[in-house]
């Protein structure tokens, strides 16, 4: 059974939101719920200023504090290292939303995060929270695969409909490989510039043990112990303090 | 052993008013109607007619059923002090604090299942699947037990008197239970270490000493409205208790709490750990934070601490209700404090997460609050009989 994790490579991001969309299309998530999204930070002060891109899926952390709390065993985590939420048994109480350190969440049941409200325009029929004409005909509500039902907790799979169809026995789903790239992460597999690597962290051979290992692949907020399955490459592999100044700065 | 009506100790009884229940009755009919037209769009729109969001995911919903959940623990750690040790005087006041925290709890319950996705699915969904590593299945655990253990008191109270050996055990269980709930309660703030405000050992304590000094506000408030501001009709047993032991007793938690409040801010303010000091500049910048402090806390200490005043029932029902109000407060300040830091966002969430609760918020707080006071007078108005009629 593979151990799935993902590697990121932040001096190839370009910031160009692809994965992000992919997402989104993949998974019809609402407007402005980006189960997959890029943050974007500034360091420095005027005129010695840098940006730069985070990509932040869900980590699909070893320990996760997502599963710990849930109250419901609504959160779970697979045995191939994905951490899913069984919507049937979701109370929506958003004690995971709560324990995630990483932001990566949604609870749908909200004002829209975006204007326009998708929802109205597309009304929601079979339980789901909205019916887009253009969804994605995967939908597992026991692994939180499809378009939310109203009153429950939602994040990103890795795909999950995807990568547990992959071949047994594989390493890395590289979507450069013509048989595999099926079974390869919306993400990965739209990534222009490459920055992102998928495959199997049990596995001393995969391409993603070896980028970590080589280029001293780093987890972020290790302080809560969550071991994310998620490692960033490339110099600044830090989150920047909290600063509520910035907005005086600008 | 079972104690009969004739054999009860204490003189002569308060000649209970059903005047004064009716109109508490009336007082929380109205409020629930209220707070229900005002809640009304969370019925029809979901989650989409609250304030709060992904952001601020337990806002003032949460708050109230969080402070009216600690404030029946409270009131069943003041009745069970009467029930338990047999005080003279003191187990006169425990039945009816008893129908106060079975009301709160209720009120605390309604809140909470307003605010869940899925209420109902709560009822097989927790139990059916164990997570015992989650504090907030304990917590349910524990409070499932409490409000069983309460109702199964309150029946029983209708047939024997509060010195029954069963009613005894009953409320050991209670107070029992409700330490229980109160501490797991706790945890669930105290145990996430991605949310430094909430984080430490010590977070189940800060709730027990504020739970503590809430039980007693509330003691203090419900019961001299129920006797109508005056003492003068108690036995005499009963009245050393409202007019000494419980102000005594109150004033030593006040103080006891002012210490907790004090030091926690203290340590917030100079705190190193990412996140918390900004919270708690944010906090004490606050009008609230001053209103809470010098107004609900630091004059219920004076009040408290003038022997001349203390016994006084109005000034007992002031104090009381101002510290009531400083706990709310409390509690609001804590629970979204703890999540104004947001959690790993860009630079386009520069600042504090920005939450100030709607009028469907205030709804629901609403219903819970005049739920607990509709229980209370229900019960003082319609199953005041038994042994117990007149205490
Ligand atoms: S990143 Fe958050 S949601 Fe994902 S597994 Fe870790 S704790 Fe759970
Ligand atoms: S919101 Fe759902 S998944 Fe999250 S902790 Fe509650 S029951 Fe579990």
């Amino acid at each position: 059974m593979p151990k799935w994790g993902m590697v990121i490579d932040l001096d190839k991001c370009t910031g160009c939101q692809a994965c992000t969309t992919a997402c989104a299309m993949e998974n019809n998530t609402l407007p402005g719920e980006s189960w997959q999204d890029v943050l974007f930070y500034h360091e420095g002060k005027y005129p010695n200023t840098s940006i730069k891109w985070f990509p932040r899926p869900c980590m699909q952390c070893e320990n996760p504090s997502c599963v710990h709390v849930c109250p419901t065993r609504a959160t779970y985590k697979t045995d191939d290292g994905v951490v899913l939420i069984d919507w049937n048994k979701c109370i929506g109480c958003k004690y995971c939303m709560i324990a995630c350190p990483y932001g990566v969440r949604f609870y749908a049941d909200e004002r829209p995060l975006l204007e326009p409200d998708i929802r109205q325009a597309f009304p929601g029929s079979d339980g789901q929270m909205w019916s887009p004409p253009f969804q994605n005909p995967e939908s597992d509500w026991s692994k939180g695969i499809g378009i939310q039902p109203r009153g429950v907790v939602s994040k990103c799979t890795f795909c999950y409909h995807k990568i547990s169809k992959a071949p047994a026995g594989v390493t890395d789903l590289d979507e450069d490989d013509p048989d595999l790239v099926e079974y390869v992460p919306a993400c990965v597999r739209t990534c222009a510039p490459k920055a992102r690597y998928f495959g199997d962290l049990d596995n001393p051979e995969s391409k993603v043990n070896e980028l970590i290992a080589n280029k001293r692949g780093t987890r972020v907020f290790e302080h809560t112990g969550n071991k994310p399955q998620v490692y960033y490459l490339g110099e600044h592999g830090t989150v920047p303090k909290f600063d509520p100044q910035f907005d005086d700065q600008a | 052993m079972s104690v009969t009506a004739e054999q009860i100790p204490g003189g002569p009884r308060y000649s209970g008013n059903t005047m004064t229940a009716t109109l508490m009755l009336a007082v929380g009919v109205i409020g629930l109607v209220i707070g229900l037209i005002a809640a009304w769009p969370k019925f029809i729109h979901g989650g989409a007619a609250l304030s709060q969001g992904s952001d601020m995911m337990w806002g003032l919903p949460v708050v109230t059923y969080a402070f009216l959940a600690l404030s029946s623990f409270g009131v069943s750690m003041v009745a069970g002090v009467g029930a338990v040790f047999r005080i003279e005087g003191w187990d006169r006041i425990a039945p009816r604090l008893f129908t106060l925290a079975l009301g709160l709890s209720i009120g605390a319950l309604a809140a909470l299942a307003l605010e869940l996705g899925h209420a109902f699915r709560t009822l097989w969904a927790i139990p059916l699947n164990m997570q015992i590593r989650s504090p907030m299945l304990w917590m349910g655990a524990f409070w499932g037990a409490y409000v069983v253990f309460l109702v199964w008191l309150l029946l029983r109270l209708r047939q024997v008197d509060i010195r029954d050996n069963t009613v005894r055990m009953l409320s050991i269980a209670i107070v029992l239970t409700c330490v229980g709930a109160l501490f797991t309660q706790g945890l669930v703030y105290g145990m996430m270490v991605m949310r430094p405000v909430w984080y430490g050992a010590a977070t189940p304590l800060y709730y027990w000493v504020g739970s503590v000094v809430t039980g007693l506000g509330m003691a203090l408030l419900f019961l001299n409205i129920t006797h109508r501001f005056s003492h003068g009709g108690l036995a005499a047993s009963k009245r050393r208790v409202m007019e000494r032991h419980l102000p005594v007793i109150f004033l030593v938690a006040l103080v006891g709490y002012a210490i907790v409040v004090v030091s926690r801010t203290t340590a917030g303010l100079w705190s190193s750990a990412e996140g918390v000091q900004i919270v708690y500049q944010y906090m004490v910048a606050s009008p609230l934070f001053w209103f809470e402090i010098l107004i609900c806390l630091a004059v219920p200490i004076v009040f408290m601490s003038m022997a001349g005043l203390r016994g006084n029932p109005l000034i007992q029902t002031t104090a009381g209700a101002l510290a009531i109000v400083g706990i709310f407060i409390a509690r609001y300040e804590f629970i979204v404090g703890g999540q104004l830091v947001p959690l790993w966002k860009g630079s386009w969430i520069p600042a504090l997460v920005e939450y100030s609760p709607n009028s469907v918020e205030w709804g629901m707080f609403l219903i819970g609050v005049f739920l607990a006071i509709t229980v209370y007078a229900a019960g003082d108005r319609f199953f005041n009989t038994g042994p117990h009629r007149g205490d």
